[in-house]
C-alpha cells in the first residue's frame, strides 16, 4: 500500500492540460520530489492532492483509500505554500495551534504539541510573537511547525523556500531534511530547482508540460534519463547534444557527425532499432575527452576550440561539432587557447543516443 | 546672471512657496472648522444677543439656554432614539450582506462578474428621489408610512453598493492561500469566512461600518418623506420661515447631531490604527 498514489490524473484549465494523465506512487517515509520547469503543472498536481483543485479525471489514494469525495480538511494532508501563509490575526502560538483547535483537540494537548513543534523548528522563544515581527526564516519555521502539528500522512510542500534568499534557502532545505529524518514523515516536495531536487530527494519525478517524464532516484535520472528533456534538465553542467547520423558497419553501430565518422560505439543489437537514422548524441562534459593536435582515426572527431571557460574549480573548453556547441571538461585551462586543434572522443559506455522524438534509445 | 542673484531668487521662491502652503493650510482649516466653530459658539449665545444685530465669534456673554432647551425637548430624545435604531440596524445588516456579496465577487469567478459588480456601484448614483417614488406607493399600499422600520430597506439599499465595493477591495487584499491553508487544516467554507476572512478584514469592516453609519445618521430626505422624525428631521423642523428662527437652540441641536457619529468615528479609527493588518 502506498501512502500516496495518483492514478491517471488529468486537469484541464480551459484548453490547457495542466496535468496530463499523471500517475505516481509514494511510499511511507519517502522524501519525494516533484521537479519541473515553471508552469509545467507541479502546483496543480499538489493542489489536486490537497483537494484544492478538482481533477477532470483520474483518482487519488491516500493510505490506500480514495480521497476524491473528501474535503481538503478530511484528506489527512498538510500543505505549505510558496509564501508563508501565517494568519496575520494570530500570534505564532495561535497560528501553530490553529489546525489542532479546528480539529477540537483539548487545550492541554494543544499546549504540549505546539510547544514541542516550536522546539523542533527551533523558535520556542517566538511563541508569543506577532507574526509581523518574524524574519523570513522564522516565518517559514513557524509554518513548518504548523504543518508538523497536524501529523498528516503526507506533507505537501510547494516550493516552500523559493521566496527566501539563497543562503537561507539552503539552510531551510537542510532543516527540512533534518526534520524528515527525525520524524520519518512522508514528504512530497515541489521545486523547479534541479540542484535542490537532487540533494533532498529519495525519489524524483520529473515533470514537463503536464506529464511525468520519469520517476527514479536522483542517480537513476542522472545516469539513465528516459529522454532528452530529462537529460538536459538534470545534471550540472548541462549535457551536450550533438546531431549525428547512425549507420551499420559489420554488425556495429557507427556515428557520422559533420561527415566525420565515429565509432563503432556499440553492438547493433545493444540498442533498440532506431526508426530514423537522424539521432542526437547526449554526452556530459566530463564524459568528453579531448586531446590537442589533430589525430585521424576512426575514434576521433576533430574541431577547433572556440573559447575556454573556468569556474575556478572546473575548466571547460567549447568547440563546435555537427553545428552544436559542445562543452568538455579539461584538467588545465592554461593548456588551451582559442583556435587550437582538438580531437574529441566520448565515454562510449555512458554515451546516450536519442531518437528524433527525444526518447533515449541507448 | 551672477551666482548670488540666482541663489537669491531661489531663496525667494522657496520662501514664497512655503508661504503659499501656509496660507492654503490656514484657508483649509478655516473652511472646515469655521462653520463648526460658528455653530458651536452660536449654541451658547442667547437668542436676544443673536437678534440684537451684534456679532462676535468670541466676545459675547455665554448663555446655556439653548442647550437646556435642547435637552428638555422630548422630541430630541425620541429623534435620537429613532436615529440610533435605524442607522445601527441598517448599517449592521448592510455590512453583513455587503460583506457576503463582496466575498462572493472576490473569490468566485462567474460570467460577467465584473460588470455586475460595477452595476452594483451604479446603484449608488441613482438619485434618491427616483427610488423614493416607488417606495412611497408600496409603503402607502402596505400602510407603512410613519412606521419607524420603513426606513430600514431604503437605508440598507443605499448603503449596500459602497459596502460591497469597499469590502471587495479589502477581501481582495487577503491572499487566497490563507484561506486555502485553512481549508486544508480542516476549516469548512463558513469557518474560513468566520475565522480567517472576517478577522483579517476587521479594519475594513470597522471603516465601512463607520462610513455607512455616518451616511445614514445624516440622511434627511427619506426620513422626512416617510414621516419618520429622526434627529436630522427634528433639527430641521426648527427652521422657521415666517416666525423668528431660534438660532442658538438650532445650533445646539446641530452640535448634538454631530457629536455621536464623531465620537463613534474617533473610537473606531483608534481601533483601526491599533491593528493595521498587512499581508
Ligand atoms: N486556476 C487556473 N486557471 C487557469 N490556468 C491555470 C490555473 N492554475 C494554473 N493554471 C495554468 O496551468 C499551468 C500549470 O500551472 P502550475 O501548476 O501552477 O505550474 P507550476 O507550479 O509547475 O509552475 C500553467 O500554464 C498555469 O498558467
Ligand atoms: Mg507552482
Amino acid at each position: 500500500m502506498y501512502t500516496l498514489e495518483v492514478k491517471n490524473l488529468t486537469k484541464i484549465f480551459g484548453e490547457h492540460k495542466a496535468n496530463d494523465n499523471v500517475s505516481l506512487q509514494i511510499e511511507k517515509g519517502e522524501f519525494f520530489v516533484l521537479l519541473g520547469p515553471s508552469g509545467c503543472g507541479k502546483s496543480t498536481l499538489l493542489r489536486s492532492v490537497a483537494g484544492l483543485e478538482i481533477p477532470d479525471s483520474g483518482e487519488i489514494f491516500i493510505s490506500g483509500e480514495s480521497v476524491m469525495d473528501k474535503e481538503p480538511g478530511e484528506r489527512d494532508v498538510a500543505m505549505m505554500f510558496q509564501q508563508a501563509t501565517l494568519y496575520p490575526n494570530m500570534n505564532v502560538f495561535d497560528n501553530v495551534a490553529f489546525p489542532l483547535k479546528i480539529k477540537g483537540v483539548d487545550k492541554q494537548k494543544i499546549e504540549k504539541q505546539v510547544t514541542d513543534a516550536l522546539e523542533l523548528v527551533q523558535i520556542p522563544e517566538k511563541r508569543n510573537s506577532n507574526i509581523k515581527n518574524l524574519s523570513g526564516g522564522e516565518a517559514q519555521r513557524a509554518m513548518i511547525a504548523r504543518v508538523l502539528v497536524q501529523d498528516p500522512e503526507v506533507f505537501l510542500l510547494d516550493e516552500p523556500f523559493s521566496s527566501l534568499d539563497h543562503q537561507l534557502r539552503v539552510y531551510m532545505r537542510k532543516e527540512i531534511m533534518r526534520i524528515h529524518q527525525k520524524t520519518g514523515v512522508t514528504i512530497m516536495f515541489v521545486t523547479h530547482n534541479q540542484e535542490e531536487a537532487m540533494k533532498v530527494g529519495d525519489q524524483l519525478a520529473i515533470m514537463n508540460n503536464g506529464r511525468i517524464e520519469q520517476v527514479g532516484t536522483p542517480a537513476e535520472t542522472l545516469q539513465q534519463p528516459n529522454n532528452k528533456f530529462v537529460a538536459q534538465f538534470i545534471g550540472h553542467p548541462q549535457m551536450n547534444f550533438i546531431p549525428a547520423e547512425v549507420s551499420e558497419q559489420d554488425g556495429q553501430l557507427v556515428l557520422k557527425v559533420d561527415s566525420q565518422t565515429y565509432g563503432p560505439i556499440a553492438q547493433e543489437d545493444l540498442i533498440k532499432q532506431p526508426e530514423s537514422t537522424d539521432l542526437t548524441i547526449g554526452v556530459r562534459p566530463e564524459e568528453v575527452s579531448v586531446e590537442k593536435e589533430k589525430k585521424s582515426g576512426e575514434d576521433k572527431l576533430n574541431s577547433k576550440v572556440e573559447f575556454t571557460e573556468s569556474t575556478g574549480a572546473n575548466n571547460y573548453i567549447h568547440f563546435d561539432l555537427g553545428g552544436a556547441s559542445v562543452q568538455a571538461s579539461v584538467p588545465e585551462i592554461k593548456d588551451w587557447d582559442q583556435g587550437d586543434e582538438v580531437s574529441v572522443s566520448f565515454n562510449k559506455e555512458r554515451l546516450k543516443l536519442f531518437d528524433p522524438d527525444g526518447e533515449r534509445i541507448k | 546672471m551672477s551666482k548670488k542673484q540666482t541663489s537669491g531668487i531661489k531663496w525667494l521662491r522657496k520662501k514664497f512657496s512655503s508661504l503659499l502652503v501656509l496660507l492654503l493650510g490656514v484657508g483649509l482649516f478655516l473652511f472646515v472648522f469655521l462653520p463648526i466653530f460658528y455653530i458651536a459658539t452660536m449654541s451658547i449665545k442667547s437668542q436676544s444677543y443673536v437678534v440684537s444685530g451684534e456679532f462676535s465669534l468670541i466676545f459675547f456673554k455665554p448663555s446655556f439656554n439653548a442647550w437646556i432647551n435642547t435637552f428638555n425637548n422630548p422630541r430630541i430624545w425620541t429623534g435620537l432614539s429613532l436615529s440610533v435604531r435605524t442607522a445601527t440596524i441598517s448599517t449592521v445588516i448592510a455590512v453583513i450582506l455587503g460583506t457576503m456579496a463582496a466575498y462572493g465577487f472576490s473569490r468566485y469567478k462567474f460570467r460577467g462578474d465584473d460588470d455586475f459588480l460595477f452595476f452594483i456601484l451604479t446603484q449608488r448614483m441613482l438619485p434618491p428621489i427616483a427610488i423614493f417614488l416607488p417606495y412611497t406607493l408600496v409603503w402607502q399600499y402596505l400602510d407603512m408610512i410613519g412606521k419607524w422600520y420603513n426606513l430600514l430597506i431604503p437605508y440598507i439599499l443605499i448603503s449596500l453598493p459602497i459596502t460591497t465595493w469597499l469590502m471587495h477591495a479589502y477581501i481582495n487584499n487577503i491572499p487566497i492561500e490563507l484561506e486555502e491553508s485553512a481549508r486544508v487544516e480542516g476549516c469548512s467554507q463558513l469557518e474560513v469566512l468566520w475565522r480567517i476572512v472576517l478577522p483579517n478584514s476587521l479594519p475594513g469592516l470597522l471603516m465601512t461600518s463607520m462610513f455607512n453609519f455616518a451616511l445614514l445618521w445624516n440622511e434627511y430626505m427619506f426620513a422626512l418623506f416617510f414621516r419618520n422624525r429622526t434627529l436630522p428631521v427634528e433639527v430641521g423642523a426648527g427652521i422657521r420661515y415666517v416666525e423668528l428662527t431660534p438660532w442658538p437652540t438650532l445650533s445646539a441641536q446641530g452640535v448634538f447631531l454631530m457629536v455621536l457619529p464623531a465620537t463613534f468615528a474617533f473610537y473606531l479609527q483608534k481601533r483601526i490604527r491599533e491593528q493595521p493588518i498587512t499581508f
